[in-house]
């Protein structure tokens, strides 16, 4: 059980004139929506705008929405279809290309109190850009799963009915997806 | 691929599967999850957290990107402010985004600023520091000066007696109009002087040719008019006596024509042409000129305009009904003997 399952559901919350939820969770996930999209393959300009698509057709969705799952499987549904309609759209780079550490993440970003020291923080900077390389260079399919399931930390089952496909499925693309990721960052290292 | 990697194969995946999915490791039996490899487990379970430390999303350079996306999207949501603020700072958002986007509006945008705060300060400059001109014209009344007629306004006009002007008339329209045609004539004659003087000192071989060439010097007033002649009697004779008769009435000569003369010259208009077109050219100019025509004069005018007269239509023409024209002498060719009358005297009239 995690955090998302004791708040209270946004769209739940705006259907009843709480639009507190609904700011907490916009808050609160911008950060990761972001990151979501730019793991699949988007700059960064391309991911706020595709954020901001999201949060407005959530909010859309107030009226008619109906809670049957949970909420962060919903809004992580849109996000997906977002990003399928901007791939259809061919405004996006391929997973491929995208991948490694783009110039907007190779920036050394202001170093807050408290934080790394600039060897640690480069260190780290390099290792996050392999991983980031290996994650493109996996499939669409691959990389999905991966992301919804250890980075997102959604159950099979939701990842399944997000996916249309079977549990099952979702589950050996999650082994081979995370095989494939080892077996690129041990070549790497080596 | 060997039995025992297969087996490890399998374990693995259910270990990841575990692993990744925390609802469905709480399902699992413990005996199960006793069952898994510790090691296996581990390792699969450090990759994993790895990954997830590598791309987690807590650095900084999300920040900046994530608190522009909140704004963006609580502004146009649950803090959409539908007032004139909301809309100047949408505005304003979308002024700054395209400004920033591009150079040329940001150029377009100083020039404009620039004029804008460049305008009123020349206005104000021009308005405070414009000199007065040099010279002004000033109207002003005198100030002691009497009014310009006096103090009392005379109404001293009277009517001016009516001059003892002649009565028209009904005829008189009729005479107007032969002035009218005479005048236009003389005109005519005007205007061609250089043609009339050319055939009227040209050498011709011909007695017409000589005729003509004599009543051209006439037109142009430098020989008197004959009034009437005695002629040969041929149609064609008496038809250039008639003409050269009209000259006479035309240069001012009280000059009559005799009515049986007229009676005669119907009968020729009313022949074959081309003596008749002559003929209805001199009837045609007697009528312009005032003579009282005799009965039927006018359906036999109207053949100069019927097919039977298409050849001589020119003679109709303000260029043709004129004295002596080219068109005239180009008919009078055709009825004239053969060879009495050249192309070279009809192309001299011509300009």
């Amino acid at each position: 059980m995690d955090h998302w399952d004791l708040e209270p559901d946004p769209l739940v919350a705006l259907q009843s004139g709480d639009s507190a939820p609904f700011e907490d969770w916009v808050r609160r996930d911008a950060a990761g929506f972001l990151a979501f999209f730019r793991r699949l393959g988007a700059s960064g300009a391309e991911a706020e705008d595709m954020v901001q698509e999201v949060f407005m057709k959530v909010f859309r969705h107030r009226d008619t929405y109906q809670p049957t799952g949970r909420f962060r499987a919903f809004a992580f549904r849109i996000a997906r279809n977002a990003w399928i309609d901007h791939r259809r759209r061919g405004a996006v780079r391929p997973a491929s290309a995208a991948g490694g550490v783009d110039d907007e993440a190779a920036t050394v970003p202001p170093v807050p109190d408290g934080a790394p020291g600039p060897h640690e923080r480069a260190s780290h900077i390099e290792l996050a850009g392999r991983v980031q390389a290996a994650l493109g260079q996996l499939s669409d399919a691959h990389r999905m799963v991966f992301e919804l399931g250890v980075l997102q930390e959604l159950p099979y089952s939701e990842i399944s009915a997000m996916l249309e496909v079977p549990e099952g499925t979702v589950k050996s693309r999650m082994f081979h997806a995370v095989r494939k990721l080892r077996e690129l960052l041990e070549e790497g290292e080596a | 691929m060997s039995a025992s990697n297969h087996d490890r194969r399998l374990d693995d995946e259910t270990l990841v599967q575990w692993l990744v999915d925390a609802e469905l490791r709480a399902d699992l039996p413990r005996e199960e999850l006793a069952s898994a490899d510790d090691a296996a487990a581990s390792e699969w379970g450090d990759f994993l957290d790895q990954c997830r430390n590598e791309l987690s999303t807590d650095g900084a350079e999300h920040v900046a990107s994530a608190e522009r996306v909140v704004d963006a999207v609580l502004a146009c949501t649950v803090r959409e402010d539908l007032g004139w603020r909301g809309d100047l700072r949408l505005l304003r958002g979308f002024i700054g985004t395209r400004m920033r986007s591009s150079m040329l509006l940001r150029v377009a945008a100083a020039s404009l600023l620039l004029h804008l705060i460049a305008l009123p300060a020349l206005a104000a400059y021009r308005f405070w520091k414009a000199e007065p001109p040099s010279h002004v014209i000033w109207f002003a009344p005198p100030v002691d000066a009497p009014p310009p007629f006096g103090d009392v306004l005379v109404e001293d006009l009277t009517l001016d007696d009516a001059p003892d002007l002649p009565v028209l008339d009904s005829l008189d329209s009729i005479s107007l109009d032969a002035q009218n045609a005479r005048n236009a004539d003389r005109w005519s004659i005007f205007q061609r002087s250089e043609e009339l003087r050319a055939v009227a000192e040209g050498e011709w071989d011909s007695p017409i040719e000589r005729r003509l060439a004599a009543r051209a010097l006439r037109l142009l007033g430098e020989d008197p008019p004959i009034g009437t002649r005695s002629g040969s009697g041929m149609p064609l004779d008496r038809l250039l006596t008639l003409d050269e008769a009209l000259d006479a009435r035309l240069l001012g000569l009280p000059v009559a024509l005799d009515a049986v003369e007229l009676e005669w010259l119907v009968e020729r208009a009313a022949g074959d042409p081309p003596l008749a077109a002559i003929a209805l050219a001199v009837l045609r100019r007697a009528g312009r000129y005032g003579i009282a025509l005799p009965d039927g004069s006018t359906v036999v005018l109207a053949r100069l305009e019927s097919d039977q007269f298409a050849l001589f239509r020119s003679l109709v023409t303000d260029a043709g009904e004129s004295p002596l024209s080219a068109e005239w002498v180009q008919a009078l060719r055709s009825c004239a003997p053969a060879g009495s009358l050249s192309l070279d005297f009809e192309n001299t009239l011509r300009r």
